[in-house]
């Protein structure tokens, strides 16, 4: 995993902006694909884009990933001002690093399965806090139980689709010129 | 890489799954083996002081409170966002409160509307609800 430090390449460069392109359609979009379904907590969401993240993190290291991280804060920022900038950002940043510690260590215990899942819940965690932080208030830890709950399951939903996803996609990059893994992000393996 | 393409599901993603399912289901359970009797308090949280405590029981009507572009509607049986300035308007879709525990958050405004039994702490949560 180990490699020379680098300045980021162009190459990587227009990678990391289609897959923040990506990530950002992907999370607005499931606010138009989920509709306001009375059964689901309000404010979930599928958590799509973290697809995306996944994805870099597996394919290109953990400083790409942060990068889509903070690409998600940003856009949120700006789109939907500082109170969603920092929800997505306590959520996105302990997302991303409970990914990097699992990617990084256990691969051979967990799939994309169980990395999806702990995403999912390690997001929704920070969200809370960070909801908590922004009112001062400990009650909304209640809410806690209906957002595991959900996070268990649409984090299996896209860690599924990894499984499915990855492979795949690995060994596309051998024998397609338009892979989106180079040489270099093969020695990781 | 040829056959058996699909990644399969590894033994750490089975127990990890198995521990968060009974996180949560110990979560919904642990509220219904303490049953509190006697009444509901609404307290309405401003920007994490309590701004209001309202007794349910003793209300004769619908009593309505407006803070920070929300508007807050207590009755004798629940408590409930009616409206909000806030682009989401999540907190009136959390609909009524009706139990003990039960919680509306207005994020954009911090506004919080949450319901208590009748005698436990109204301290606004700083101290007791921890052990949640």
């Amino acid at each position: 995993m180990k490699k020379k430090k680098q300045p980021i390449t162009t190459a990587m460069l227009a990678r990391l902006g289609i897959l923040g392109a990506l990530a950002l359609v992907l999370s607005f979009l499931e606010t138009v694909l989920l509709p306001d379904l009375p059964l689901l907590p309000p404010g979930t969401k599928l958590g799509l884009s973290n697809v995306v993240t996944m994805l870099t993190c597996s394919l290109f290291g953990a400083v790409p990933a942060l990068y889509i991280t903070a690409l998600k804060v940003l856009f949120a920022l700006i789109t939907r001002g500082m109170t969603a900038a920092m929800m997505s950002g306590a959520g996105g940043v302990l997302a991303t690093l409970g990914m990097i510690l699992l990617l990084r260590t256990g691969q051979r215990v967990f799939s994309y399965f169980g990395v999806g899942v702990l995403c999912a819940v390690l997001h929704n965690a920070g969200q809370l806090f960070c909801a908590c932080l922004l009112t001062g208030s400990v009650y909304l830890l209640h809410y806690g139980k209906y957002l595991l709950l959900f996070a268990i399951f649409t984090g299996s939903l896209t860690g599924l689709m990894l499984n499915v996803v990855m492979p795949r996609l690995r060994q596309a990059e051998g024998n397609s010129q338009f892979a989106i893994c180079n040489s270099q992000s093969r020695d990781e393996r | 890489m040829k056959a058996d393409k699909t990644m399969r599901i590894k033994a750490g993603d089975v127990v990890l799954v198995a521990v968060l399912l009974l996180c949560c289901a110990a979560l919904f359970l642990a509220p219904h083996l303490k049953k509190q009797p006697g009444g509901l308090t609404a307290q309405l949280i401003v920007d994490g002081e309590v701004r209001e405590t309202v007794v349910l029981s003793s209300l004769d009507g619908e009593v309505t409170r407006t803070v920070n572009g929300c508007t807050v509607v207590f009755s004798p049986n629940d408590a409930r966002f009616e409206s909000a300035d806030c682009p989401d308007g999540l907190c009136v879709k959390q609909g009524r409160l009706k139990a003990a525990g039960d919680t509306a958050v207005c994020l954009p405004n911090r506004v919080v509307v949450t319901l208590i039994a009748d005698g436990e702490s109204t301290d606004g949560g700083k101290v007791d609800a921890v052990a949640y």
